[in-house]
């Protein structure tokens, strides 16, 4: 049976969940407790599969307590209940929660949010993989963009037009404001949203706390390899997310499906960013081998973890409390034909999309998986093929991947460096 | 003019023939030849001598000259001065001993509403307030008194036209054609009023936003177990249901004749799964925590709805106990992880004559500083806890509010500039300064109380605060009429 605890300090709200919980009795097993130390002490013995705290509460706050339950279980699925408004204070859960529950939460939002969880969690067939994803706190921004964004936000009043353009070219970044946005920690939750929307929901000041003050960005290790290789993945990401954007502007007039295509696509590969975080001298290891030999480096990822990037990006986004037509788009954009609904949707845009912008960035980058011809038939897709492939070609030419292309493949074909470590982060979880 | 002196050099200069001067060069000369040596020395001198009296006259003339550009340009500056006093930005009245008018400046002039000559004659006190109800000779009292301290006062300029401008008095005295005058200046600060007015208003929204905040929060908790506890009954009364309906089924059974044994099954197994003992068990208890729970959610509202809305802009009797009990609640999330707040309020004490809203204000920030105090003392996320004790009393015509902190205490040398506005000790960003600067404000100019502090390092402070029980300018005012 999945465990849950619930920490809160105030004894009727814990008695309110008891109750309201009490239906779910058969499907989960659950224990409350007054304090962050008395559920640390007690997940000593029982460890559970996911720990929802109360945030401002004497002693050990919310996000001290996550932060601890990360150090010492870092599998376990980590959500805030909390009633606190004040920015700053919940700016602090921002590294250790997965999510943000506001209180007032209702019985069917809790009971939602915990059931999407544990059916996420069935779908990532590795436990050592989801509790590598579980521990990260967000993905590293390129160094580049480090840069770019702290000298932004160092002024007084930073350009919302600068930010935007950071936010468009980064990943790491845009994922964890994404988190943040739409998992209800900057007060209503947002749907799924684009970069220059993330700016104005975050605001400067909160992304200055969490860049610049609290640090929560993961850094690569140093070293050509992983640099190039980053900011080639940025510049795709990039690619893929315009690609997919202007294929379902052509094929449909429905707002929401452009911009769940748009952004579907900008985040089809972050499983292959949370990898690199992961194990980077393995990553580095499925990027040459990739190029040497023309492998499908989805196909290496499973060699190398046992799980690819669709599932794990997947899992990540639905850790975080990402939109679930998003997650879905990620899970299922190699093998569309898996989803029960075969029309043209953003699926359909964000899996030409990965194809084409791969096909087109150089023959160097093997497309990672083959068009499903079944489904695009299905969907009635294929006279447009030609179309979209030209699509793709324009958007890569227009962002000047080619450079980047070329660093990288002769940095990821060079003798390795010594400054990548050999097994990365979080190997240890991984080997043990 | 020359000189005694010069004269005998002269003379000496008339009987001794001028070197060079001799004709046969000899010293026997003759007398011939001495007689017309010294007329020509004579004559020599005579024309020196008119030589020198040109250039004197010449010298005198300069001299008078440049005393008259002197004056002119004296006269100049006067006029500049004149000018100046005129046209300074400040109004400037010069009085005599009894504070009647003798002149006034354009400024003057146009503060006042008045001209020079509708002003000249007029008793200061007709044209200025100062005090509620001062008397003629209190001004005199003024006068003298800030001749010898020095440091302005405000007042409140009675115009014409019938505006009251607020303006800072300067008085000194001066001394004009023997006679001594008091010289008072006036400077408008209805500007410098306003500003202050802003600033005081951007405190009171800064703490109101974080009131915001924490009564969101204090009313958020409450309503999750309201709805938690609310769907849980709900879920009862579902369950409940089955087992009536099985009841029914069985009753119908029954009533046929029929005593139909999957019938008594499936009543047993829906009593079973309900576990009816828990249901009966808690019902009772979820539905009283929910009562409690919207209880403590009104109780809020209420103490919100009375603190932000006390009432109209004049001043009124209020009942400070019932603003003190609303101001702990408005802000018990700003107290309630580090602190327990004891109440000893006074039943007995009067309902006070005051400004309801700045009296919130007031006990607000006093609340808000020693919980700060506290915070700091015990440090982020401490376990220990401080105390807030507040008090209040009647003391004879007064009533007496005390604010008590267990916190950190107000080190010696700042204790004097606690009340200044814009003094803070908090970080860049926390805190404007300004909430001591109003708590003083309100209470000794808008209420003529008296506020002090009693405080020692690592122990915590006091803060004592009194005020008047019954409003003085309206018992003047009732007085007068």
């Amino acid at each position: 049976m999945k465990r849950i605890f619930f920490v809160d300090d105030e004894q009727r709200v814990v008695d309110g969940l008891r109750r309201m919980l009490r239906a779910m009795r058969d499907e989960w097993d659950m224990a409350f407790f007054n304090s962050g130390p008395a559920a640390l002490e007690a997940m000593d013995a029982l460890q559970p599969d996911i720990v929802v705290s109360d945030m401002r509460m004497p002693g050990m706050n919310g996000a001290e307590f996550l932060g601890e339950v990360r150090k010492r279980h870092p599998g376990t699925v980590r959500l805030i209940l909390s009633g606190q408004c004040d920015r700053a204070a919940v700016l602090d859960a921002a590294g250790p929660a997965h999510q943000f529950l506001s209180k007032p939460c209702s019985a069917e939002s809790l009971r939602n949010t915990v059931a999407r969880i544990f059916e996420v969690q069935e779908q990532l067939a590795s436990p050592q993989i989801r509790t590598a994803v579980a521990q990260l706190e967000a993905l590293p921004i390129s160094a580049n963009h480090m840069g770019a964004l702290a000298e932004v936000l160092a002024q007084p009043t930073p350009s919302e037009t600068d930010l935007i353009e950071i936010v468009n070219q980064d990943l790491g970044l845009f994922s964890k404001c994404l988190q943040l946005v739409s998992s209800g920690f900057l007060g209503s939750q947002q749907e799924v949203i684009r970069p220059a929307e993330v700016v104005s929901a975050m605001g400067a000041d909160a992304l200055r706390s969490l860049v610049l003050e609290k640090q929560i960005f993961p850094t690569l290790p140093p070293g050509p390899p992983l640099e190039a290789a980053a900011s080639l993945f940025q510049k795709i990401s990039q690619a893929t997310a315009e690609t997919a954007r202007r294929i379902a502007a052509e094929q449909s007039s429905d707002e929401s499906i452009r911009r769940l295509a748009e952004i579907g696509g900008r985040l089809a590969r972050i499983g292959v960013a949370v990898l690199a975080v992961i194990d980077p001298a393995k990553y580095v290891q499925i990027w040459r081998l990739g190029v040497s030999r023309r492998t499908s480096k989805m196909d290496l990822e499973m060699r190398f973890f046992g799980v690819h990037r669709a599932d794990v990006g997947a899992y990540l986004l639905g850790l975080w409390g990402v939109p679930s037509p998003l997650v879905d788009i990620v899970r299922n954009s190699p093998w569309p034909h898996r989803t029960k609904e075969h029309a043209f949707s953003a699926l359909t845009a964000v899996h030409a999309a990965c194809f084409f912008v791969e096909e087109a960035a150089s023959e160097l980058l093997q497309p990672n998986y083959a068009l499903d011809l079944p489904y695009l038939e299905d969907v009635g897709a294929i006279p447009r093929l030609d179309r979209w492939r030209e699509i793709a070609r324009c958007v890569v030419d227009g962002l000047e991947i080619a450079p980047h292309l070329l660093s990288y493949a002769g940095e990821v074909l060079a003798p390795v460096s010594a400054a990548i470590p050999v097994g990365g982060v979080y190997s240890g979880e991984l080997q043990s | 003019m020359i000189e005694k002196a010069e004269w005998a050099e002269v003379l000496d200069a008339c009987v001794a023939p001028p070197e060079g001067a001799t004709l046969g060069g000899g010293p026997q000369a003759t007398t011939e030849e001495a007689g017309y040596l010294a007329e020509v020395r004579v004559q020599q001198l005579l024309n020196e001598l008119v030589a020198l009296k040109a250039s004197h006259a010449e010298a005198v003339a300069t001299a008078i000259a440049e005393r008259e550009a002197r004056l002119a340009e004296r006269d100049e500056h006067f006029r500049q001065m004149h000018a100046l006093l005129r046209q300074a930005a400040d109004a400037i009245v010069t009085l005599d001993n009894d504070a009647v008018i003798r002149s006034a400046n354009d400024a003057a002039e146009r503060m006042f509403g008045r001209s020079e000559k509708e002003l000249a004659g007029k008793s200061l006190d007709e044209v200025i307030e100062y005090e509620v109800g001062a008397s003629h000779s209190d001004i005199l009292k003024l006068l003298e008194r800030m001749v010898s301290n020095h440091s302005p006062v405000e007042v409140v300029i009675r115009n014409a036209d019938g505006r009251m401008l607020p303006a800072e008095m300067a008085v000194s005295r001066v001394l004009v054609d023997e006679e001594s005058l008091y010289f008072g200046s006036f400077r408008d600060v209805s500007e410098r009023k306003m500003l202050e007015a802003k600033v005081r208003q951007a405190q009171k929204m800064e703490s109101i936003g974080q009131l915001a905040a924490g009564i969101a929060h204090e009313i958020n908790t409450p309503v999750q177990y309201i709805g938690d506890n609310t769907s849980f009954v709900l879920d009862a009364v579902r369950d409940m249901e089955g087992i009536v309906q099985a009841c029914l089924e069985l009753q119908s059974a029954a009533e046929s004749g029929k005593c139909r044994e999957d019938l008594i099954a499936a009543l047993i197994q829906r009593i079973r799964a309900a576990d009816l003992e828990y249901l009966f068990q808690e019902i009772p208890k979820a539905l009283q925590e929910t009562l409690d729970g919207v209880k403590r959610v009104a109780h809020i509202v209420l103490a919100m709805k009375e603190f932000a809305h006390p009432g109209g802009a004049a001043k009124q009797a209020v009942d400070l106990n019932r603003a003190v009990q609303n101001a702990v609640t408005v802000a018990r999330n700003e107290w309630k992880y580090v602190a327990d707040v004891v109440l000893d309020l006074d039943a007995s004490a009067p309902k006070v004559t005051c400004f309801p809203d700045d009296m919130n204000q007031v006990i607000l920030n006093l609340i808000v500083n020693a919980a700060h105090a506290i915070a700091e003392k015990v440090g982020p996320n401490s376990e220990s806890r401080g105390t807030i004790a507040i008090s209040t009393r009647r003391c004879g015509e007064w009533f007496e509010l005390r604010v008590a902190d267990t916190g950190t205490g107000i080190p010696e040398a700042i204790r004097s500039r606690i009340f200044d506005p814009f003094f803070t000790t908090k970080p860049v960003g926390k805190g404007t300064g300004q909430g001591l600067a109003i708590v003083h404000a309100v209470v000794v100019q808008k209420h003529g109380g008296t506020i002090h502090v009693e405080s020692e390092v690592g122990r915590g402070s006091e803060f004592i605060v009194r005020i008047p029980c019954r409003d003085s300018s309206q018992e003047n005012m009732a007085n007068a009429s």
